[in-house]
């Protein structure tokens, strides 16, 4: 056999545990990547013939829409398998209460009352399988007078406190009068998914130990809070309300370059003596001016913007940094893709898809020394309809009959 | 009230790290039940234990941040204090550390050190570039790292320069470290090895936006930032609203929704013809939509647009500034601000841990503690000095 001269492949930290997926867009997917980089085999249920939403949004390939290319859903859906069931139909509910019995995990971003009409609420699984963990990510949480709000990402970003604050700094001295703004890339909805992902490997790592299985609810405003926790406290232990117009660096922050935009900031002392340097020792630099911001740092910012204004952002960064000033270039996606640094580390991996073809995909953002994390390519819709039915025990004449029937 | 163990209920964590970040990940891990202890030192005060530089005085993070956790004191400028710290390593599972990179090594207990003193030891090192590669030796702090990683090239308005991303970005990072460290504990119970787990928060940053990297992949170009704009959903907007900076945040995705919509303003007639009649003719007269949008939203509050368009099942919700957050009925009924007793403030509330468990309840219950609060109790306690070298180590400034 051809497998004897290859090493086996590293253990995962979740190698062989099952997940079910029951998700869409960006949040609960992002849960379900995280822990497949992590080994799990993961099982993604999507609405026969039209799948998950994000097969329609794209980008696409030369922009010719087609849901096996979109790569909101490639990105999102690595090293998933595929199966398609129309919970709708009671058939359908009936194979998903199946598989529920055969995995570890459950991960679903449904409201109470969609949980419920599809025959996993909470009551029901708690009662009938005890040793299941269940995850509800959802935009407000399982209860509360919003439970059954629906929401996209630019609702809970407003909704978790952060979107009230942005922007500030020079796009707000920009344009004052506008409205409040989103995080791009959907970000609130990135970090529901990686919190609610941290809470189901606590459960993971306490059922391992003996823990019974468990229901988690997930409430993406909460995890908004809690990573945006500092202007609450802020106002709770010194009654500072802080909005978009009081919250900037009066140091530092944006900067104009040639090219684009540097960001530049100074928090401990020696970095603004070193930038007074690095500025060529103006008096408006001297290092007392940096202690008190309040006072100069309007004009400190005004000058540095226009002596940034004429350098490029990598000369800025590299030389900046090397003078031992926090600079940093705002890169562009296609800066990103070809830094040298993330090249040089791995970051990038390039993976082959049977429909979309071969790219090089953004890699897990950790390095695991013993159980590294894996990257596989998305799945087609279905691609595993076969191979996860016949586990259940359903003979191929009748995976044919539910294929006619519209229930998977 | 559920008093159950947490579900990291029994793991150390020895937690060296500073800023925000690293002790974020500290903190996720004390709310679900890991005994945190936090190494901090008089010679290097944390940055959350001075003047801030933006606030002027002790940021207030350190009020959640630390939270849940004990604090103890070694000064790692001195050998004595290294070997106390390797000796706290060997009785824990999991060592946090955001040092630059390299600067743990030359400390004495990079990895190789750690795990002769036990070899099982969780390191997670979180630093803004990896432990390798051109730039690791560069400085970041959350509005760097979330410009270098692409995520603010999309933040902003269109027209307008990238908005820089802050405190949310260090603890997205330390969510990210917790979520690794809890793995690499998954991993010791089925493998019983420990490991160095090397967390990017650049690299974080990239990965939040792999839609916008396959699309420079795929067709050679940079997404662009689009304000509160979406291309799954027009009208997607953030509207002015009754009262002084009042905004409501709608998105409407479908057909469904669309007409939802137009039903919870009461039909007026620009909405029912053609111009708008479906998504496409909606996202190519974006602007113009807008406009009229806002004639209906500035009439009424953020809370009335929100209950309006929820009856039709259109995705609506206000734009909650921080006190209208604290006094929010849902977040009330959810109770997601536990109030906790502060020895100087008296009581204060917290934010909730953002899962809940029905078996394994994470919790907030003590503030951040003072500093060397716990020397005793982790130098004595755990390690098993006498008291009295505790002391003379703290004399010695050593422990310090």
């Amino acid at each position: 056999m051809a497998s004897e001269k290859q090493p086996s492949p590293p253990p995962t930290a979740l190698g062989g545990l099952t997940v079910l997926e029951i998700s869409s867009m960006v949040s609960a997917p992002f849960c379900g990547k995280l822990l497949a980089s992590l080994g799990a085999e993961v099982i993604k249920i999507e609405p026969p013939k039209t799948g998950d939403p994000s097969r329609r949004r794209g980008p696409f390939p030369g922009d010719i829409p087609h849901p096996e290319r979109s790569g909101l859903f490639l990105y999102l859906n690595t090293g998933k398998k595929s199966i398609t069931l129309d919970l709708d139909d009671h058939q359908g509910q009936e194979i998903l209460w199946e598989l529920t019995d055969k995995v570890d995990v459950l991960v679903h971003d449904l409201s109470p009352s969609g949980a419920s009409r599809w025959g996993i609420g909470h009551d029901r699984l708690a009662a009938a399988r005890p040793d299941l963990i269940a995850a509800a990510i959802t935009p407000y949480g399982s209860t509360g007078p919003y439970s059954e709000y629906v929401a996209n990402d630019i609702n809970i970003f407003h909704a978790g406190g952060e979107g009230n604050l942005l922007p500030n700094g020079l796009a707000l001295d920009v344009f004052p009068d506008r409205a409040p703004i989103t995080a791009g890339s959907m970000m609130g909805s990135y970090q529901g998914g990686l919190s609610a992902a941290v809470g189901i490997a606590g459960a993971i790592y306490a059922k391992w130990g003996g823990a019974p299985g468990q229901f988690i609810d997930c409430s993406t405003q909460e995890a908004e809070l809690t990573i945006g926790y500092m202007p609450l406290q802020r106002l709770e232990s010194e009654g500072v309300a802080e909005n978009r117009f009081t919250r900037f660096f009066r140091v530092g922050g944006v900067m104009p370059a040639s090219d684009g935009h540097v960001e530049v900031l100074t928090l401990e002392p020696r970095q603004w003596e070193n930038l007074g340097v690095f500025l060529g020792g103006p008096d408006w630099a001297a290092p007392e001016r940096f202690q008190d911001p309040a006072t100069h740092g309007a004009e400190i910012n005004r000058n540095m913007r226009e002596w940034t204004a004429d350098k490029t952002k990598e000369w800025l960064y590299h030389e900046g940094q090397a003078a031992g000033v926090p600079f940093a270039p705002f890169y562009t996606p296609g800066e990103v893709f070809e830094s040298p640094h993330q090249r040089e580390r791995g970051f990038f991996v390039s993976l082959d898809h049977p429909e979309a073809g071969t790219y090089d995909y953004a890699g897990p953002p950790f390095r695991m020394s013993e159980t590294p994390p894996v990257l596989e390519r998305a799945p087609l819709l279905g691609e595993h309809n076969l191979e996860v039915l016949r586990s259940l025990g359903y003979t191929g004449e009748e995976i044919v009959a539910l294929a006619r029937s519209g229930v998977i | 009230m559920n008093d159950a163990p947490g579900a990291l209920s029994g793991i150390r964590v020895a937690d060296f790290s500073t800023h925000a970040a690293g002790p974020f990940a500290g903190l996720m891990m004390a709310e679900m039940g890991a005994q945190v202890i936090k190494i901090e030192s008089s010679a290097r005060l944390d940055i959350t234990r001075r003047p801030h530089p933006m606030y002027g005085k002790p940021a207030p993070s350190f009020e959640q941040v630390n939270a849940n956790k004990m604090s103890a004191c070694l000064n790692l400028k001195e050998p004595r204090a290294i070997e106390l710290a390797l000796e706290l390593a060997r009785v824990s599972d999991v060592v946090l550390q955001s040092f630059r990179p390299g600067v743990f090594d030359r400390l004495g207990f990079g990895y190789e050190a750690l795990r002769k003193a036990k070899p099982d030891i969780i390191l997670v090192s979180l630093s803004s570039n990896g432990q390798s590669g051109p730039e690791h030796n560069y400085a970041g702090y959350a509005p760097l790292f979330a410009a270098l990683g692409g995520l603010s090239h999309l933040t902003g308005y269109p027209d307008g320069p990238p908005v820089e991303l802050r405190h949310g970005m260090d603890h997205t990072g330390g969510m990210l470290l917790a979520f690794t460290a809890v793995a690499a504990l998954c991993a010791k119970r089925r493998t019983e090895l420990g490991q160095h787990v090397d967390v990017s928060v650049r690299d974080m940053g990239s990965s939040f936006i792999g839609q916008a990297l396959l699309e420079y992949a795929m067709n050679g170009r940079d997404t662009k930032r689009q304000g509160n704009r979406d291309d799954s959903a027009a009208p997607q907007g953030v509207y002015r609203c009754l009262g002084d900076d009042e905004w409501v945040s709608i998105s409407v995705g479908s057909q469904g929704e669309w007409q939802g919509f137009v039903e919870a303003m009461g039909r007026p007639a620009w909405a029912e013809g053609d111009k708008f009649g479906d998504a496409f003719r909606r996202w190519k007269h974006h602007d113009e939509l807008d406009g009229l949008i806002e004639e209906w939203t500035t009439k009424i509050t953020p809370k009335d647009v929100t209950v309006k368009l929820q009856q039709h099942r259109v995705p609506a919700f206000p734009s909650l500034s921080p006190e209208q957050l604290m006094s929010d009925p849902h977040l009330e009924a959810r109770e997601a601000f536990p109030t906790i007793t502060h020895p100087e403030k008296g009581k204060l509330r917290a934010v909730v841990p953002p899962w809940r468990f029905s078996e394994t309840p994470a919790r907030i219950d003590r503030w951040t503690p003072d500093l060397g609060e716990h020397n005793m109790d982790v130098f004595h306690g755990i390690l098993g000095l006498p008291r009295t070298e505790v002391e003379s180590l703290e004399n010695a400034k050593v422990i310090w």
